[in-house]
């Protein structure tokens, strides 16, 4: 049952494809022709619950451990309690690709209902549609539903399958053997605000499209006006999902990563903050023309540039263009997709810009007489400065692409910080001006309190050590916008909350600026040893490492280590164990919180033999000597327990390397274990006890290699030496603030939101 | 409102050309060590293999991580990396040291992995 489901899905993929093309093609006939809109909605219908089919068959084979499925054999394992077992649904490219599908579906019918009732169906609901086609298209290419011996043909095999074995018999002679579990899920995903970290972002993604679908139907139909209005609701919540994925992305790569930071410039990250930052800006535009009616062209050319960057983005992240550039492990997944990204990007671009060209010179906006001081003016500005911050992190992004150098990390902190000085000034200025004009002498009047108040508290900040010229710039204007925003907000709370997002909103950005001054600029590390039981001090804290503790059923460890200054006590426990899936040892800090700081501690490592820093590492080829001070070695021969490692328990490696001195020979017998939690090495020492060795690896090449470790046993060094904690320890200072920040943002946000749905409401009643 | 397009516009353009300016000096390029040498102190990047047989050592007092690296000239230089070792180091299939060369010895601040079969579609091994 389980083999044939899959091959229905695929089956049903092609078909799905071909429905939604034919919706597509008929809703665009029935902007013409009111009769095609039935057949347009059977194609529609069916494609929706087509997709839904494929998702739940994908979610049956997850949760029953389907392992013929490649798909499922790479992500899941039979361990992974249910919460993470259902999110490894969208873990892999090729379940992300149909996760995005799913969540288009589900809005497809939200989006499909609002149109209805606003006469746009036709026109919004095609546009929305040619996403869903090349959506499908993809996971045509990248189906998670292949199994196994399709990308391994050797998994095939004849002859009589072991007893007991599970298998798949797939012609009267060849049959494959289901893996009895799976690789797992990738550990540093195991976490909770990984778990919903990448839904919240394709969530996002997919919300983006609406604003599009909008923009592109009012310039296929000619009516520039109206579209604002239902797209802004839209907007609003999908800067909210995406706002809130790059936010719940920082929070994890803070909380597990263990290098001590939040954001890291990296392509991957940058490439879904591009689009937000030019949907926040599209935002501030939008209100300007539901207001005033002018800015008509710029709002459909940055609805356009935001949706175009959403695909950019998946394209920068999926094709492998940037291979060499990021520390995230891209996936490579051939050619095919590489140009279907492409393909699907340029029709975006070219079916939105062409669009835009087209109809430039009867789009009119309403010309409206103003001052150069008016809140047209700065949310004009603001978005310019907006728009400007995310090119310049678009094009550091996507400059590895087209040169052989990739750009520092000093190039974005060098742009941004001047921009996000502009930012603050006219996140506080915006406030005060009024719609058409105002007199600088009334602008003056309504901030004088504020310039005192952030001068004050700049002063203070100065003192408590925001002393670089550019900080005390950034930290100021900070305050300044927080200032003015709130007492926006005690002036105006009696109008009702909903209509304060935008205030939240403004004080998030500047708090959450003033907490990257804090723990950016102004964070300090150390790098510490801790010997078993012996107290260090750092940052006026006193550590002690008081030993192991196992935990999840004794698979895994975590190091206690006592936290102590004159008043309180705390034990963290970070953690560390070697992964097989990852190929490495996976370090997971600990922090301790406070009000106005953290202190972040990051295991490196402990000192025991594997790390300890007397073993040498030494590489032998098959039956060739090689000299070891006066010993020859010759590693003569292996075996590596192939049946046990394929099934995925533990196995063992043992081999015999013979051991040439003076005129003695000897055998050294060695063998190490690895299992799902890593390596057990057996050490064994020479005969004169001069030398202790252990077996690292054997690489089965054209001549099998073999990597050894070797200890020199003087009288100084014994094998065993004491227990060391190696970390790195680093304070904090008002990262509070910065996740404070977010928070107020994102729900400034959510409160847009209500807002500019309740508009809709009220224009149609 | 013509002019605040123009206006936008230069602003945009200048903007821009700055950015473009300051991109190209801040890259860092893909490069080897003699190219290192000439560029004297520059940050650059290098993609090599380590040196299995010449080893690897942690000082953790400093915090350094000491091996060799065969860049893709096959020239050899030591690297001193400030920091641990990094993960994946050893089953990596080539190595990205980022930093500056000075007196033979490749400073790194920092160290990329690449590991020899992608995430996906690497462990079954029939």
């Amino acid at each position: 049952m389980f083999n044939f489901i899959g091959d229905f899905a695929i089956v049903l993929n092609y078909l799905l494809f071909i429905t939604s093309f034919l919706s597509v093609f008929f809703y665009l006939k029935s902007i013409s022709e009111a009769k095609f809109l039935s057949l347009a909605r059977y194609g529609l219908y069916f494609t929706n619950s087509g997709i839904i089919l494929i998702s739940f068959i994908l979610l049956l084979l997850i949760i029953n451990h389907q392992y013929q499925y490649i798909y499922v054999f790479n992500n899941s394992s039979n361990d992974l309690p249910f919460g993470l077992l259902l999110s490894t649904f969208y873990a892999g490219q090729e379940g992300s690709f149909l996760f995005w599908l799913l969540c288009l579906v589900v809005i497809g019918i939200f989006l499909q209902n609002f149109t209805k009732k606003n006469g746009l169906e036709s026109s919004v609901m095609s546009t929305f549609g040619i996403v869903v086609v090349f959506l499908l298209l993809l996971l045509i290419n990248k189906s998670p539903f292949e199994k196994i011996w399709s990308l391994y043909p050797e998994a095939i095999r004849t002859g009589i399958p072991p007893v007991g074995a599970n298998i798949i018999n797939i012609s009267s002679t060849q049959w494959v053997m289901i893996p009895p579990d799976g690789n797992g899920l990738n550990p540093l995903l195991q976490n909770f605000w990984m778990q919903i970290h990448p839904p919240v972002l394709f969530i996002g993604f997919a919300l983006m499209t609406v604003p599009y679908a909008f923009a592109i139907s009012s310039l296929i139909i000619g009516n520039y006006k109206n579209w604002i209005k239902y797209s802004l609701p839209w907007l609003s919540i999908a800067s909210f999902f995406l706002g809130a994925g790059l936010v719940l992305g920082a929070f994890w790569a803070y909380e597990t990563l263990g290098w001590g930071g939040y954001w890291g410039w990296d392509p991957v990250e940058n490439s879904s903050l591009v689009p937000w930052i030019f949907s926040v800006a599209l935002l501030h535009t939008a209100i300007t023309q539901l207001k005033t009616g002018g800015l008509v062209k710029t709002n459909l050319f940055l609805t356009i540039i935001t949706f175009s960057l959403v695909i950019y983005s998946t394209f920068l992240t999926r094709s492998g263009v940037l291979q060499d550039a990021s520390v995230h492990s891209f996936t490579e997944p051939g050619s095919a997709v590489y140009l279907l990204l492409f393909i699907f990007l340029l029709s975006i671009f070219i079916l939105g810009l062409g669009l835009l060209l087209y109809r430039i010179k009867a789009i009119n906006s309403e010309k409206s007489e103003y001052n150069l001081i008016s809140k047209e003016v700065m949310l004009s500005l603001g978005s310019i400065v907006l728009s400007l911050s995310a090119l310049i992190i678009l094009a550091g992004t996507s400059y590895p692409i087209f040169s052989k150098s990739a750009v520092d990390v000093s190039f974005y902190d060098k742009w941004n910080l001047p921009l996000a000085f502009l930012i603050n000034i006219i996140n506080g200025l915006s406030l005060v001006v009024g719609w058409g004009s105002d007199l600088p002498k009334i602008i003056l009047k309504k901030i004088i309190i504020s310039l005192l108040a952030s001068t004050i508290l700049t002063i203070i900040s100065y003192f408590l050590g925001v002393i670089h010229f550019s900080m005390i710039i950034l930290i100021w204007s900070s305050f300044f916008a927080i200032f003015i925003n709130a007492e926006k907000l005690f002036r105006n709370i009696k109008l009702g909350i909903i209509n304060l997002g935008g205030v939240f909103s403004h004080i998030g950005v500047a708090l959450l600026l003033i907490g990257v001054i804090g723990s950016g600029k102004y964070s300090q590390t150390k790098h510490i040893e801790l010997p078993l039981n012996e107290e260090k001090e750092v940052f006026g804290y006193k550590f002690k490492y008081i030993g192991e503790e196992l935990f999840d059923s004794n698979k895994k460890s975590y190091f206690k280590v006592l936290v102590k200054n004159t008043n309180d006590e705390t034990i963290l426990k970070p953690i560390m164990f070697v992964n097989q899936m990852a190929n490495g040892v996976m370090k997971i800090p600990d922090i301790k919180e406070m009000i106005t700081k953290d202190i972040y501690f990051s295991p490196i490592g402990l000192k025991d033999f594997e790390s300890n820093e007397n073993v040498t590492n030494i590489q032998l080829k098959k039956d060739e000597p090689y000299q070891l001070d006066d010993m020859t070695l010759i590693f003569e021969s292996y075996k590596i327990d192939m049946e046990k490692m394929m099934m995925g328990g533990e196995f063992s490696i043992n081999a015999s390397v013979k051991v040439l001195k003076n005129n003695s020979s000897e055998i050294l017998n060695l063998s190490s274990t690895f299992d799902k939690n890593g390596p057990k090495y057996t050490p064994v020492k020479t005969s004169d006890g001069k030398y202790e060795f252990v077996l690292q690896r054997v690489l089965k090449d054209v001549v099998p290699l073999l990597n050894l470790g070797y200890v020199k046993l003087t009288d100084e060094i014994t094998a065993k030496p004491k227990e060391i904690l190696v970390a790195d320890i680093s304070i904090k200072p008002a990262i509070n603030l910065f996740w404070l920040g977010n928070l107020l943002m994102l729900f400034g946000f959510i409160l847009a939101y209500i807002r500019r749905k309740r508009e809709v409401k009220n224009i149609r009643d | 409102m013509k002019t605040r397009y123009i206006i936008g516009g230069i602003i945009i353009v200048v903007f821009l050309l700055v950015a473009v300016f300051s991109l190209v000096n801040t890259d860092i390029e893909y490069s080897d060590f003699s190219k290192a040498r000439e560029l004297d102190g520059k940050k650059i990047q290098i993609k090599g293999q380590w040196v299995r047989e010449k080893g690897s050592e942690y000082n953790s007092e400093k915090n350094e991580f000491i091996f060799y690296l065969k860049d893709e000239n096959n020239e050899i230089a030591k690297v001193i990396f400030s920091g641990s070792k990094p993960n994946n180091f050893e089953i990596a299939s080539h190595v990205v040291a980022i930093g500056k060369y000075k007196d033979g010895i490749f400073y790194s601040s920092e160290i990329l992995t690449k590991c020899p079969s992608k995430y996906e579609g690497q462990k079954y091994t029939p």
